[in-house]
């Protein structure tokens, strides 16, 4: 595969995760000799419905010898190298550097510099004088390049696809993968960031969870008690916490 | 003694002839070398992605050359051509893209073939390509559909103490800014977009339940009353959690002497505004946000979750401008329902509900 087909397929990239940070960011040296060390995962769209994913990793030669950089396709993920799957793309180097930002991959091999847009990451951008709304740093559109490969896994409708910890760290962030709308609820300490929940919002009414009224028109700091301001409920119900979580019951 | 003089003149003449070949020289070169940038396009990668930019950016403009109203759309099945609609409906719609996709464009010197469109989960809008035996495809995002609702504390309801102040801070809320349409049920329900009977035109008059299937198939939900009422109503400075309320979505008058005029109709379509065109998408009664049909226009479902019962904006074309229901924050219900006059606090219940529109909401 040429270097430009391979630019072509990772450039339709939705996500970008890091596998191994120490190699990412500075000058690859002092690797041990005849080892193999994933870097990056390439999350493409492959279709409207279907992800395909790519291993970015290095082989490290014997002295002297030039290095191996590769990328091959996995139906896993890119955690553990696999001595398996057939490499798409090779090409020897001395000297690496990946630079790795939100929206670009950087490789500096050699001589030679390789530019990778993640094409299809997502963030708006609400431009001036007009509500239209720009998803990414291209405009207002994924792309794909061909046609099959795996299908897209779905989050199921009532399941949490946004979640954060007490601390607000984040935990699980896939409502992309919501095939209808999404909606919030209070079920954490953190006061930055509310969880999503897949599907129909029904919120306030007995047996769902309570709708939100919000952390400053409440001013609760202790949201998670009986009959809480934080959230309120819309048919006689009343608010409890369970679990750490606003319901109706 | 006039022999040098013009030797002098002819030599000036020479020079002066050989600047104007150079700099004419300079000018064609630098024509040359600008063409040929412009041309050129190194791999296809770049190419695809520069089509795809063009694209995104035709369905995201829509009609800007004014097509449609010159007649020059002849795409009958995709458009009549007696849609009363403003162009704004043209704006990231793929009846207009596809009225003006051909089976095959050239672009940068490659040949792009179409090979059909699809639409995905959410309503998306795909369109599929082939050029130099590469496959894509292009997921167009609606991305003029909705506008953002700034984070803030607002109070909910037409009386003005607190017992329906909450927040949106945390909250990513985007609002369509017009009424849900018969093309937004074919996108929702992911149907065929040939033939569309008044695709313009607000769907009206389903149940609560199928307003939020309709919603969820935009990967949205209905449309929610504290929301409707934080945008309809005129921002001002809020202290100590004190939200001002105002009647009116353009003006922080209590009271009004206009008189019926068109400019009236534009902020509030109601009965006696027949002089004037009812267009589909036109810009009548905008909101602070940018969202349409704040008061007036069709009635509309929100469903509200601090007041369930409180559920219909009776203000719309079916009231005077001068009625007293013709205000931000009073609502009617579905059912009938003597809760409704507690909400409102105004001692009676609007009984007339009918031909409501609703819209949706999206959290990100």
């Amino acid at each position: 595969m040429h270097l430009f087909q391979l630019i072509l397929i990772l450039f339709s990239s939705i996500q970008v995760r890091v596998i191994n940070p120490s190699l990412i960011n500075s000058d690859i040296e002092g690797l041990p000799p005849s080892t193999t060390h994933n870097i990056l995962e390439f999350r493409t769209y492959s279709g409207a419905f279907f992800i395909k994913k790519y291993c970015l990793g290095i082989t490290i030669a014997d002295k002297n010898e030039p290095n191996e950089l590769f990328v091959y396709e996995t139906k896993d993920n890119c955690s553990s190298p696999s001595l398996i799957e057939k490499k798409l793309f090779q090409k020897d180097f001395y000297n690496l550097h990946i630079k790795y930002q939100i929206n670009l991959t950087e490789l500096k091999i050699d001589q030679s510099k390789v530019k990778i847009p993640v094409l299809n990451h997502n963030y708006r951008v609400q431009k001036i004088f007009s509500h239209h709304e720009t998803i990414n740093q291209y405009g207002s559109f994924d792309l794909s390049i061909g046609l099959g490969g795996e299908k897209q896994e779905k989050v199921n409708q009532g399941e949490v696809c946004f979640q954060v910890d007490d601390d607000c760290q984040e935990i699980k962030d896939n409502c992309d993968l919501c095939p209808v709308g999404t909606y919030y609820i209070k079920a954490n300490r953190c006061s930055k960031k509310y969880n999503r929940v897949c599907g129909i919002d029904n919120c306030g009414v007995r047996g769902n969870y309570a709708c939100i009224r919000g952390h400053i028109a409440s001013e609760v700091i202790d949201y998670c008690i009986q009959d809480s301001p934080m959230g309120f409920c819309s048919d006689g119900s009343r608010v409890a916490c369970v679990n750490g979580i606003l319901i109706c019951e | 003694m006039k022999k040098p003089k013009s030797i002098i003149t002819k030599v000036s003449l020479f020079v002066f002839l050989i600047l104007i070949g150079i700099v004419l020289s300079q000018f064609i070169s630098f024509k040359k070398k600008g063409k040929s940038k412009l041309v050129k396009v190194d791999t296809i990668d770049k190419a695809i992605l520069s089509f795809a930019q063009k694209k995104a950016e035709l369905y995201e403009k829509g009609d800007i050359e004014n097509l449609y109203q010159k007649a020059r759309l002849n795409c009958p099945d995709y458009i009549a051509k007696d849609l009363n609609v403003s162009l704004r409906f043209f704006e990231c719609n793929p009846l207009f893209f596809l009225c003006l996709q051909q089976k095959s464009e050239n672009y940068l010197g490659y040949e792009f073939q179409f090979l059909g469109h699809e639409i995905a989960e959410k309503g998306r809008f795909i369109v599929k390509y082939l050029v130099k035996g590469n496959s894509f495809q292009i997921k167009l995002k609606n991305t003029c559909r909705a506008t953002s609702l700034p984070s803030g504390i607002y109070n909910a309801g037409p009386r003005d103490d607190q017992k329906y102040l909450w927040d949106s801070y945390n909250q990513k809320v985007y609002v369509d800014k017009n009424y849900f349409s018969n093309l937004d049920m074919v996108m929702a329900k992911k149907g065929k977009l040939k033939n569309i009977k008044d695709p313009h035109k607000a769907v009206l008059n389903l149940s609560p339940l199928e307003m939020k299937n309709a919603c969820a198939g935009l990967g949205g939900q209905l449309m929610q009353n504290r929301y409707f009422d934080a945008l309809a109503n005129f921002p001002s400075k809020v202290s100590n959690k004190v939200v001002r309320k105002f009647r009116y979505p353009w003006t922080k008058k209590r009271e009004l002497n206009e008189n019926m005029t068109i400019s009236t109709c534009l902020k509030s379509y109601n009965q006696g505004c027949e002089k004037v065109d009812y267009k589909e998408y036109a810009d009548f009664s905008p909101s602070w946000i940018g969202t349409y049909h704040t008061l007036g226009s069709m009635m509309e479902y929100l469903e509200n979750k601090f007041y369930p019962a409180a559920n219909i904006k009776v203000s719309s074309k079916f009231i005077p401008f001068d009625s007293i229901w013709n205000r931000n924050f009073f609502r009617g219900s579905l059912k009938e329902s003597e809760e409704v006059k507690k909400y409102n606090g105004i001692g009676r219940e609007f009984l007339e509900i009918k031909d409501w529109a609703f819209r949706c909401i999206y959290f990100n």
